[in-house]
């Protein structure tokens, strides 16, 4: 039931909108989901589609996108924490009142977490590697109520695990 | 008298080889671990255990079952302790509520001689006349109401919560329950079994005790559940109510558990009723069931000898358990002709019990305890139907007279009930798929019942969550009686109680229903039944009962009042939860707390206030509005609405939202944007930049960028354009520079020309600012030449910096606010409030009526006609000793309200202060001065200056052009 929370700093974040978004990640040699709400996991980092053309691409700043098309890109400046351990389910039933058990390995969720708006990404496991992480990304005037809240919430579980 | 049995019981949730102490108005007390505060002090002795809310009459232990309301008790820092659940822990003090002095001695005990002078709905009827005695009654009366007192010096507390998302949640541990979660755990589904006593266990444990066959039904039954590794068994957890969705707050020691289930049995069995007669409330008087919970939970007997009045074969179980554990049978009183358990009838006969069948009680005697009883017979109708009345001498009466059904989050989901005329009790008739009753409140009595019903409840709910057909209900419901259709008796003296939380007596509701409180609602309200801290779970039926013989109909016509949630009471700091606050940081925060600054709060957002120390705060201000009109300034505006609006539909989605038209807007320039709501009330404003054929960039203020960006998506689905829309809001920052140095300190970080060829006022530019890209937007919100500065989060405080670092002072919000006010700007929402339209403030020509559609035209075209309020400008003419009026101060004209100050400053530029206010027409069309009520009813007089206070020709958005000084 361990449980560890880190910040993330080595993710690019890039949003796309736009009706030849799509296009731009394949041609990039990117997956796209096919459906909204769905992410899928590349080398990287991940693509995620946030809406019927929106789309969010984590990676570590090498994949080149076309600048022609039609669509536009923004980066964005996303607190993204990385919660590693069997725990986290513990934690999410503190301060998200979807069900844990709707993300799977490779799911994605934008929801309501500690009542601000936040984006869920379980990483698909490397073969032979322990559970799957989960990535939290938030809007960045929240990134310190965010590491304050889940530090706290994270020292309570094992307080009350410890009991 | 009450006393601990000698011999432990076989499941007891006593530990009898330790003690505790604790103390009960003043005295030690002595009580096992596992004892209730109840049990424990009738184990000592104490039966009278609280005072009635109105009269103050004695009271005892009723249910022992989280409904007695009469033994509620306070310590130093809680109080409503429910004495019949709450375990005693070492060194607990407690006290009673509602009494005056001690509970044998409770100096408003008189009330009770004085009841007739207390007349249902009393209250509604006197103290209104003479109206100046009013006030006089109403402190006595608050004096004497209520029960305990909150300590003033109550800390806030909270419990955390947390959700549970299993596929059945199962109300209820008892053989229905245990029966139910089993059948849906074998067919694959996750299960939470909540029950809100300390073990399950539910009837096993107290009605069904000395059965052989049950008990071991029980033992497997808990087995198979506590080793399934699909069941989460979860012991005092009160189910709170059902909301949609299957949503049921469940309240434990450790804070609420918030269950989302795909599914629900409801296993919470019954509540045991009262039967009316006189004095039915004395110490002794209690439900069998209670007094069975008492024995069997915690080793107490209820009295050393008892008349048992029942209606029901389980009021014969009682009567064989008491006498099982020392307790003496005076008399087993039967209010139906045929004894309701013919085997223990005959058996207790055999012992030399009394049994009295189609009898009842009609009185009890003693006057703080019971010492005796009146029986008599009652004929078919339940009315005293002969004159042999007979008194026994008992110190206790313990009645089986029927039961109604804890049924409410049945209710609440949506089932309906009818009156089972044979169970003598409601029953669910309808109800949803996934929201099933099971066991005894489902009118399945026996454990074969019981069990039979849960399993069909879970076979039903599986076969619905499977997505299969549900089976045909198999009703396991008993066929025997179990109550008493009127378990009522009348008597000329009355004091015989319909609800024991309230002092309601049943001439309390047949006057009620006389005056004309007929309907069950209406009666519930005038005499308050069912209005008491147990929400009427022992007088609602009753009531219905009353009710029902007044209007001459059946139960089901007579209907009931509504179960709404909460079932019980929530502790407020289980409500309250885990303190989750959230609040957003500019990217420049830090910087802020580098430069001293003192914050504030606007909405979520923390926000610099102005920078230096907390007592230099005038000096401060000033300081920094001198710095943006003789130099440079820098504000951050980080808190602004950022969105972007992309597609071939943009410029037609913001002339849907904004009142100004937008599609022929040029690109690389900007123009206000006024919203308002679809009654033409302000709610927004901010700038709109057109970045390409496709591309606009739209700002909006702090407090309201997510409501503008739910209206933009909204409209966007109404007009079904081809539009994206992003909220940029806190991934970009933004900083505000302004002042007549401002195009210097910013040429050499930025990449692009700034002249005013290059860059006018209001044109919106991209380019690169310390190397890092950025939109300039050439503004002009504090009268100075200026520029928006926006750009990735992760950069701004790089520009921040540099531009400090080349001169700008950084200036807080407060600074930022007179530089507006002598720009005689408005703030949306301070200026404006929720009525306000903008041909009130001035607004008119960023209305464009001409445009054939936008939110709120419609509204705007009929409140153009004539405003009833206008803001205006003024300066006071007192000099800088006297208080400023402060923002809401009220303009007083001929003695009335006629407006309001909406902001105020002292401006040092202009040398005096200046203020906005919304005044009436009449008022602002006027030359008068205007009277502001200041703080102490000190009245400040102020003369009306048209704004703009500060530079009106707007020479200093260009200071190369014209040498301006402030």
């Amino acid at each position: 039931m361990s449980l560890r929370i880190a910040i993330v700093d080595d993710l690019r974040l890039l949003q796309l909108v736009g009706p030849g978004a799509a296009e731009v990640l394949q041609r990039a040699g990117l997956s796209c989901p096919d459906a909204e709400q769905q992410a899928v996991a590349t080398p990287t980092g991940f693509v995620a589609r946030t809406g019927r053309a929106a789309f969010l691409l984590a990676d570590d700043g090498g994949t080149g996108l076309p600048d022609d098309g039609p669509f536009w890109a923004f980066p964005a400046a996303d607190h993204v924490f990385r919660v590693t351990g069997a725990g986290w389910p513990g934690l999410m039933a503190e301060l998200c009142a979807l069900d844990p058990a709707l993300l799977a390995e490779g799911g994605w969720l934008m929801t309501r977490f500690a009542r601000i708006a936040v984006w869920l990404f379980r990483a698909p496991p490397a073969p032979g590697a322990a559970p799957p992480d989960l990535l939290i990304g938030c809007d960045p005037s929240h990134g310190r109520y965010l590491t304050t809240t889940l530090e706290t919430v994270a020292a309570s579980c094992a307080e009350s695990r410890d009991n | 008298m009450a006393f601990r049995t000698p011999d432990p019981g076989p499941l007891e949730w006593i530990d009898r080889s330790r003690e505790l102490t604790f103390r009960f108005e003043g005295r030690t007390r002595r009580a096992h671990p596992g004892d209730c505060i109840t049990a424990a002090l009738l184990a000592g002795g104490v039966d009278l255990l609280g005072r009635s809310f109105k009269y103050h009459r004695p009271r005892g232990a009723w249910s022992m079952a989280d409904h007695d309301i009469n033994a509620l008790f306070c310590s130093a820092d809680d109080t409503h302790i429910r004495g019949d659940i709450t375990p005693v822990t070492e060194g607990m003090t407690l006290h009673p509520v509602n009494v005056r002095g001690t509970l044998a001695n409770d100096a408003d005990a008189w009330l009770d001689r004085a009841g007739r002078f207390l007349p249902v709905g009393f209250y509604y009827k006197a103290f209104h006349r003479p109206r100046a005695l009013f006030p006089y009654w109403e402190r006595v009366i608050r004096e004497r109401a209520g029960l305990g007192r909150v300590s003033a010096h109550w800390m806030p507390q909270r419990r955390p919560s947390r959700f549970a998302h299993p596929d059945v949640l199962v109300v209820g541990a008892g053989p229905a329950g245990l029966s139910a979660a089993l059948v849906a755990a074998e067919a694959g589904f996750s299960v939470l079994l909540a029950d809100e006593n300390p073990h399950p266990g539910g009837s096993f444990d107290y009605q069904w005790v000395h059965d052989n066959a049950a008990r071991q039904r029980r033992t497997r039954l808990l087995a198979a559940v506590r080793g399934h590794r699909r069941i989460a068994l979860l012991c005092r957890a009160t189910a709170l109510g059902q909301y949609a969705d299957h949503f049921v707050p469940l309240a434990t020691p450790d804070g609420i558990v918030k269950v989302r289930a795909r599914g629900i049995v409801v296993a919470t069995g019954v509540i045991e009723q009262p039967a009316v007669f006189r004095n039915n409330d004395r110490p002794g008087v209690m439900l069998a069931s209670g007094a069975q919970r008492l024995l069997h939970r915690y080793g107490v007997a209820p009295c050393r000898r008892a008349v048992v009045l029942t209606a029901n074969a389980e009021g014969y179980v009682a009567a064989a358990d008491m006498r099982a554990a020392g307790v003496a049978i005076a008399a087993l009183v039967d209010m139906h002709a045929e004894p309701s358990d013919p085997a223990i009838a005959q058996r207790l006969a055999g012992e030399g019990v009394p049994v009295l069948c189609g009898h009842t009680v009609r009185e009890a005697h003693g006057a703080r305890r019971v010492r005796a009883v009146t029986v008599a017979p009652v004929d078919a109708t339940g009315e005293r139907g002969g004159r042999q009345a007979r008194r026994i001498a008992c110190d206790g009466v313990l009645m089986s007279a029927g039961w109604a059904p804890a049924g409410a989050l049945l209710a609440q989901a949506g089932a309906r009930f009818r009156y089972d005329d044979t169970l003598a009790m409601p029953v669910p008739e309808h109800w949803p798929d996934t929201v099933v009753p099971a066991g005894r409140v489902n009118g399945a009595f026996t454990i074969a019942q019981q069990c039979d019903d849960g399993i069909a409840a879970a076979r039903h709910l599986a076969a619905v969550l499977q997505g299969q057909p549900a089976p045909a209900p198999a009703s396991a419901r008993d066929h025997r009686a179990h109550g008493a259709a009127w378990p009522v008796a009348r008597h000329a003296r009355g004091r015989n109680f319909v609800d024991l939380d309230e002092d309601v007596q049943l001439k309390d509701l047949e006057q009620a229903a006389h005056e004309g409180f007929d309907s069950i609602e209406l009666l519930k309200r005038f005499s308050t039944v069912g209005m008491g801290p147990s929400q009427g779970k022992h007088s609602n039926l009753a009531a219905i009962r009353v009710l029902a013989r007044w209007r001459g109909e059946d139960i089901d016509a007579t209907g009931s009042t509504t179960a709404r949630p909460m079932v019980q009471p929530a502790r407020l700091e289980d409500l309250a939860g885990r303190r989750l606050r959230p609040q957003r940081l500019t990217p420049l925060h830090d910087a802020h707390i580098a430069h001293g600054a003192q914050f504030l709060e606007t909405g979520d957002w923390l926000r610099p206030a102005w920078y230096g120390a907390a007592g230099e705060r005038g000096a401060a201000i000033a300081c920094e509005v001198a710095a943006v009109r003789r130099d440079a300034g820098v504000i951050d505006v980080s808190t602004l609405g950022k969105i972007e609006v992309l597609g071939p539909d943009a410029g037609k989605l913001l002339d849907a939202a904004y009142t100004l038209r937008m599609t022929t807007l040029r690109a690389g320039r900007s123009r206000y944007a006024l919203m308002v709501d679809t009654t033409g009330v302000i709610v927004d404003d901010g700038i709109v930049g057109r970045l390409g054929a496709q591309q606009f960039y739209v700002t909006a203020t702090s407090g309201h960028a997510a409501a503008t960006f739910r209206t933009l998506a909204r409209l966007a689905q109404e007009h079904a354009l081809d539009v994206h829309l992003l909220d940029r809001t806190g991934r970009m920052g933004a900083i505000s520079l302004a002042g007549p140095n401002a195009r210097r300190l910013l040429a050499p970080l930025a990449d692009l020309a700034l002249d005013e060829d290059a860059f006018p006022y209001q044109a919106i530019r991209t380019g690169r600012v310390c190397g890092h890209p950025a939109r300039l937007v050439r503004v002009g919100f504090v009268g100075e030449l200026g520029y928006e500065i926006h750009l990735d989060a992760r950069h701004v405080a790089a520009v921040w910096q540099a531009l400090v670092e080349s001169g700008a002072a950084p200036c807080g919000v407060e600074a930022q606010r007179v530089l507006r006010l002598e720009k005689g700007h408005l703030i949306v929402g301070q200026d404006t409030d929720g009525l306000t339209h903008p041909y009130e403030v001035g607004m008119g020509r960023a209305v464009h009526l001409n445009k054939p559609h936008f939110q709120g035209r419609a509204a705007l075209a009929r409140l153009a006609e004539q405003p009833r309020r206008r803001l205006v400008g003024f300066a006071l003419l007192a000099d800088a000793r006297t208080p400023l009026p402060q923002e809401c101060h009220l303009v007083i004209r001929d003695g009335v309200i006629a407006g309001r100050v909406t902001s105020i400053a002292r401006s040092a530029v202009l040398g005096r202060a200046i203020g906005l206010a919304m005044v009436d027409a009449a008022l602002a069309d006027s030359d008068e001065l205007l009277h502001v009520r200041v703080d102490g009813d000190d009245m400040v007089v102020a003369e009306r200056v048209p704004t703009p206070f500060y530079d009106p020709q707007g020479l200093r958005q260009k200071p190369e052009a014209a040498a301006v000084t402030p």
